[in-house]
């Protein structure tokens, strides 16, 4: 008998457009076959966050664009899912600190864990697999101006001690993510927001 | 017949009273007297019990020593006032006890190896005897003995004495020393086992070295591993997946020199680890999906692949009656084997108790292999492990009581005067009330 492979879950919320970014399980995926010789499933996986099968997913992505407003059973099992050892990545697809996700996303967060807390640049997560040393790799999207035109140094998350519980980004990984990586697209564009996903797998993994 | 008001009544009534006064003193009397004929103690010889020994100790070592003691052990002998019958005894008393009644007992205190903390107390008593454990505040718990005795386990150290009591009679014991823990490695693959493993060997407590293989590039090392296995630096490693970065045969030396290893049966299949297996492996059970979390049993829900113990491998637990953790001593080192996969499901999705529930079982399988270090700690109080058997250490088997020493008078010898005076009293008052010689 085998043990079960890493599975991409992705929240599906009531509110909100939770499948903004559909291709980005897949990619994902793909990176980390790329870089790694961990036990995938090939398939990633939607889940209902006010449903108990959440829990059998540690790893859980979300993403959108539009405002978010958890139920009360999406926000009990959230917290639930965190207090147990699930790890949540939430992404903001607008890249946009005024942006209506990034506004609402975070009071819920914040609600639900308490403050959330810029991640210092020499933090673990950075070296988890590849090396950041200067923090999160810039997007495409805040080199060209897209969302608030401003690049975003830092990731945040909910914290306990020094290990993260809840990463929280305004990078818009998703955007870079959701792109087919065989597109035509400059190689240095891609590759470092492709492997900081490596990092963010294998730090959940092994926080 | 004689009515009330007939004078004559009264006179005779008295008569009749004064008469029973009179056989009743001389039944006293008579009694006295055969009971005083029987045999009774010899000079110098004396029958005494637990409740009153402290006394007779003092008497007999301050006034005069008898020739001979027998003790009839109905209650429990404290440990100085049997290491001073024996002082006794070797002054020229011939000092003997029975102990018909006593319940033989024996306790032993171990601490867990466990940085939670904890103690194991090991309790040896008569089948369906129920033991009480206590401490200087008061009871703690309770059992019934089985065929092996009993055992408790507290989630707090026990740092002073502590007793196990059946009825009148205690053992007393204290832990002799305490626990210096080594770290954990846990090798294996990148992966949620290993992650949420050594995170909950770390919530316990445990310092925790993690190898773990995620590519040809490079894998994920955390801690502070060391690049030889030791016995003295690692209490025990956790093996989720391949040896390989470790060192199948480093693996194998550490555990023969005293290192203690759990790991996956699917690990264990191994053939570098042959001289570590338990035993086989034998059926299959799928996992329950989504988690049981109503089952009294949580593991239910978690893939098993069972294991068939070798002849001198202990199952640890089981499955209905599959076999899902077993153990083995190798050479001076344990290892336990667990058919479990993912038990990191119990910790997610088992429920609002689960991460606690996984913690302990990986904390109670980890401390049933651990190599620690012991230090000993200074004398905790009086002890006296096994009462029964120090009483025969010091003062011999025990025997009959003899012949040659009579129980003590009873204490109805006084009721009994008592009871002659008043009616002998009674028989001459009414005589000179009404005027009769």
């Amino acid at each position: 008998m085998s043990s079960k492979p890493f599975t991409f879950a992705t929240g599906i919320y009531a509110s909100g457009d939770w499948e903004s970014a559909s291709l980005v399980p897949q990619n994902v995926i793909d990176i980390l076959a790329k870089y790694t010789t961990l036990d995938l499933n090939p398939e990633g996986v939607n889940v209902r966050i006010d449903s108990p099968e959440l829990f059998e997913y540690p790893f859980l992505f979300i993403t959108g664009h539009l405002p978010v407003f958890f139920t009360p059973r999406e926000r009990a099992n959230l917290k639930e899912y965190v207090r147990r050892g699930g790890f949540l990545f939430v992404d903001d697809h607008n890249h946009d600190i005024d942006g209506v996700f990034h506004k609402t996303m975070t009071e819920e967060l914040e609600r639900l864990f308490g403050k959330l807390k810029k991640i210092p640049n020499d933090h673990r997560l950075y070296r988890a697999f590849f090396e950041f040393p200067d923090g999160p790799p810039t997007t495409s999207h805040e080199l060209n101006g897209w969302g608030d035109n401003l690049v975003h140094d830092y990731l945040m998350g909910i914290m306990d001690g020094d290990r993260i519980d809840v990463l929280y980004s305004n990078k818009d990984y998703s955007s870079e993510w959701h792109v087919k990586l065989t597109e035509n697209r400059d190689r240095r564009e891609i590759e470092d927001p492709a492997k900081i996903a490596v990092n963010i797998i294998v730090y959940a993994l092994t926080r | 017949m004689p009515s009330r008001a007939e004078p004559g009544a009264r006179p005779r009534a008295r008569v009749w009273l004064e008469r029973a006064a009179h056989l009743l003193g001389l039944a006293i009397i008579a009694w006295l007297l055969v009971d005083s004929l029987g045999p009774g103690p010899e000079a110098g010889g004396e029958l005494v019990e637990a409740g009153t020994l402290a006394d007779e100790l003092r008497r007999w070592s301050t006034v005069a020593a008898p020739g001979e003691v027998h003790l009839t052990m109905d209650a429990a002998v404290s440990p100085p006032y049997r290491e001073w019958l024996a002082a006794l005894a070797a002054a020229g008393t011939r000092v003997s006890w029975d102990a018909d009644s006593v319940v033989p007992l024996a306790v032993a205190l171990d601490p867990i190896p466990d940085p939670a903390g904890g103690t194991r107390i090991w309790a040896a008593a008569p089948p369906g005897t129920t033991l009480v454990l206590e401490d200087e505040v008061g009871p703690i718990d309770s059992v019934e003995a089985g065929a092996a005795g009993a055992r408790f386990v507290t989630h707090t150290p026990i740092t002073k004495v502590a007793r196990v009591r059946a009825g009148a009679f205690a053992a007393a014991s204290a832990q002799r020393d305490s626990i210096v823990f080594g770290r954990i490695l846990v090798v294996g693959r990148v992966g949620w086992e290993a992650g949420m493993v050594a995170g909950a060997l770390e919530e316990r407590g445990w310092e925790v070295d993690v190898k773990l293989a995620l590519s040809p590039k490079g894998d994920v090392v955390q801690g502070r591993p060391a690049e030889t296995l030791d016995p003295a630096r690692y209490s025990a490693v956790v093996l989720l997946d391949s040896a390989a970065l470790v060192g199948p045969a480093q693996l194998v030396r550490y555990v023969r020199e005293g290192g203690g290893l759990v790991m996956t049966a699917r690990a264990a299949a191994a053939a570098p680890l042959a001289p570590l297996r338990v035993g086989r492996t034998g059926r299959t059970a799928a996992p329950i999906e989504p988690f049981d979390t109503t089952s009294a049993l949580p593991q239910r829900s978690l893939a098993l692949t069972s294991i068939v113990p070798a002849a001198d491998a202990v199952p640890l637990e089981l499955r209905d009656e599959l076999v899902a953790v077993a153990a083995r001593r190798v050479e001076r080192g344990r290892v336990a084997v667990v058919g479990y996969d993912d038990t990191w499901r119990w910790r997610m999705a088992g429920g609002a108790d689960g991460p606690d529930q996984h913690r302990a079982w990986w904390a109670g399988l980890v401390a049933t292999v651990a190599r620690v270090d012991r230090v000993p700690l200074p004398e905790a109080g009086l002890t006296d492990e096994a009462p029964l058997a120090s009483m025969v250490q010091v003062l011999g088997t025990p025997s009959p009581r003899p012949m040659d020493i009579a129980p003590p008078r009873s204490p109805a010898y006084g009721l009994a005067f008592a009871v002659l005076a008043a009616a002998l009293l009674l028989q001459w008052l009414s005589r000179r009330l009404r005027g009769a010689p």
